[in-house]
């Protein structure tokens, strides 16, 4: 049960990380594409704009749960360090179970109407003559919140397993 | 005391124990003002409707334009460390200058400066300096005291020389939180603050400090006549061309366009990016015709930035330049993409600017959190209360907002103290006529400064985890306070003549 919990938030975690890198790599490809633009020929295209913070958000959003299944946002070790690493694990279940899931779940809770709705009105960019699909991008929110409960539960199993 | 006001206190108490649990951060900055709000909420001290607003608060990050330049700075600081550009600037730099205790040490404070343009994270930086440049600083008779101080402070560089991350995310704040303390002052169209405003009011700042370590250096240490005689084969001009030219004019670029005013933060990041991928490709072949096409793409990009600034883009000529330098730009991207992906370079730089972003974006999002929940206890008019009654009022606050960043800097991150201090405490400070740019020049060099102050620094912290043993612990005490003094007293000169940092930014921008 646990080895296919964790199986999965792998997958998820690989399904992730080549959407963020995606929206990374059209974040720096649409910057230059519209510094060319504005640069060589003066003009400019809103569409393209839009995609370049469309990706920025989705990239935003998603690298929150990829840091966290890799270990990597900051924690303050002055007085950890100095305790035992069973202190640690405990410390993080109960950060999960206090913390992680409650703010992240808020975010699915309190955030599901405007989701919703964004998506009954097909929410298009709010410039004028911009790109549609804004809905898509407001869903990554809820997505990451998701990915962020679930690979927090599994780095606490996978710490155990370690 | 009103029952909001101790839940106040409970707050910030329980946020300190939180993050000092050695939880991610992240989750105590958010986690803690959630349930003490959910907690307060059974006993009528907390409107439960303001956590509703979260969803919406973190929509309105990911859709802040200002942070895009964040992921770009980053990525550009990773092609640049792993194409190895680093090592090879210092190992020329060491030949040319090494041979003396002096030269060494000011060789490893000019490297440092580069290249605390290029990365600005503290913690990466200093890590490498420890790598590369421990060694040949002790083996050409720099005092280990000394060697170790001069690589801390060197490390903590990138907090102030722009282009820094960190000056990037105390714009997004600052210019949020003057427009909003001027606003509710009665002053309805304060001057902007804009990150080009910060580069520019932290460069003079920063290039102070470098002048004032290269002082100490000179005092300090003899020139002539090294311990252990190195390699003193001679170096090439060309080498050193080739070696210090592209990142220098990468670096010039990116900094020159945002000064003169040619490019917003997010354009000379993005462009920035882009040319270190460049490098970082060009580096990595050993084909003839990829390395001419690379280059003549780096060249094309600053043609395109030219063409910009002379303005013939609408003339025939230059339509025609134009289409030219776009051409070629795009076939050297797609070639340095291509041998990126062969030398497995690409995913790794990918995957490291996520986890850097991450990070970043995880206590920006937790932060707001923060903030709904103290203005839901009524922080904002305590904060104002405690501005009115404060001594001294603006300067008074000013004063309070200093010594207390520069204790949080002892168990926080920069980013962190950024987040919690300036939307909570920055309004008592930026509602008067006090300098919003001043304000973030002071705020970055003295977290720079309590990073380097035993025995907490972060910067200490860093060194003493890749330091070999023979250097202690009190070793890297005693060399960093000479440093530490010379920090503080850059600070000083930074308080007493606000011009410092003020006259760049009026110059350029008004």
């Amino acid at each position: 049960m646990i080895q296919q919990f964790l199986r999965l938030a792998r997958l998820l975690d690989r399904l992730t990380l080549a959407l963020a890198s995606l929206a990374g790599a059209t974040l720096v490809l649409m910057v230059l594409v519209n510094v060319v633009l504005r640069y060589g020929f003066g003009t400019g295209s809103i569409k393209m704009q839009d995609l370049a913070s469309y990706a920025f958000a989705v990239f935003l959003i998603l690298a929150v749960p990829l840091c966290h299944a890799r270990a990597g946002h900051v924690r303050v070790e002055v007085l950890s360090e100095r305790l035992p690493p069973a202190y640690l694990r405990r410390a993080d279940a109960l950060a999960w179970a206090l913390f992680l899931t409650p703010v992240f779940g808020l975010i699915l809770w309190a955030g599901w109407g405007d989701i919703a709705f964004s998506w009954s009105i097909g929410e298009g960019s709010t410039t004028p003559g911009g790109l549609g699909g804004l809905y898509l991008v407001k869903t990554a929110l809820p997505v990451a919140a998701a990915l962020m409960i679930i690979q927090g539960l599994a780095a606490l199993f996978e710490k155990r397993g370690a | 005391m009103s029952g909001q006001e101790i839940m106040l206190l409970v707050l910030f108490a329980g946020l300190f124990a939180g993050i000092l649990s050695g939880i991610p951060a992240m989750l105590a900055i958010a986690g803690v003002p959630f349930v003490l709000a959910v907690g307060a909420a059974q006993f009528g001290l907390f409107n439960l409707d303001f956590l509703a607003n979260f969803p919406s608060r973190v929509q309105g990050i990911m859709a802040n334009t200002l942070l895009m330049a964040v992921p770009l700075f980053v990525l550009m600081g990773v092609f640049l460390e792993r194409a190895n550009l680093a090592e090879r600037m210092l190992r020329v730099l060491a030949r040319l200058l090494g041979g003396s205790p002096l030269g060494m040490a000011l060789s490893v404070l000019a490297f440092s400066t580069i290249i605390a343009a290029s990365t600005g994270i503290i913690g990466a930086t200093i890590v490498m300096l420890v790598m590369i440049a421990l060694t040949p600083m002790l083996d050409s008779g720099v005092p280990k005291r000394q060697a170790a101080g001069l690589i801390c402070a060197s490390g903590t560089l990138g907090q102030i020389i722009p282009p820094s991350i960190l000056l990037v995310l105390l714009g997004d704040q600052i210019g949020n939180t003057y427009l909003e303390a001027q606003q509710r002052r009665g002053n309805f169209a304060p001057d902007p603050v804009s990150v080009a405003d910060l580069f520019a009011g932290a460069l003079v700042p920063g290039l102070l400090l470098v002048g004032l370590y290269a002082l100490w250096l000179l005092i300090t240490l003899r020139p002539g006549r090294a311990k252990r005689v190195g390699t003193n084969e001679p170096v090439a001009a060309s080498e050193v061309v080739f070696t210090f030219l592209p990142p220098l004019l990468l670096i010039l670029a990116v900094l020159g366009s945002i000064l003169g005013g040619i490019a917003t933060a997010t354009e000379a990041a993005g462009l920035g990016a882009v040319g270190a991928g460049l490098m970082a490709a060009f580096s990595t072949t050993t084909q003839r015709w990829e390395r001419a096409v690379i280059g003549i793409a780096g060249l094309a990009a600053f043609a395109l930035v030219a063409l910009k600034v002379a303005g013939v883009g609408r003339s025939g000529l230059g339509e025609a330049a134009s289409v030219a330098a776009a051409l070629l730009l795009a076939a050297g991207v797609l070639v340095a993409i291509w041998r990126l992906i062969r030398g497995r370079m690409l995913g790794g730089a990918m995957v490291e600017t996520i986890k850097i972003s991450g990070m970043v974006f995880g206590i920006v999002i937790a932060a707001s959190m923060l903030s709904l929940v103290f203005r839901g206890f009524g922080g904002e008019r305590a904060v104002e209360h405690l501005t009115r009654e404060f001594p001294g009022g603006e300067m008074g606050a000013l004063l309070a907002v200093m010594v207390i960043v520069f204790l949080l800097g002892f168990i926080l991150e920069a980013i962190e103290i950024i987040y919690i201090v300036v939307p909570l405490l920055g309004p008592a400070v930026l509602a008067g006529d006090i300098s919003p740019v001043w304000f973030a020049v002071l705020m970055a060099m003295n977290l720079q400064t309590s990073f380097l102050t035993p025995p907490f620094g972060f910067a200490l912290f860093y060194f003493r985890s890749v330091a070999p043993p023979q250097i202690t612990t009190l070793d890297i005490y005693r060399g960093v306070v000479p440093f530490v003094l010379i920090q503080i007293l850059a600070l000083a000169m930074v308080y007493l003549f606000p011009g410092l940092a003020t006259w760049l930014p009026h110059q350029m921008f008004n």
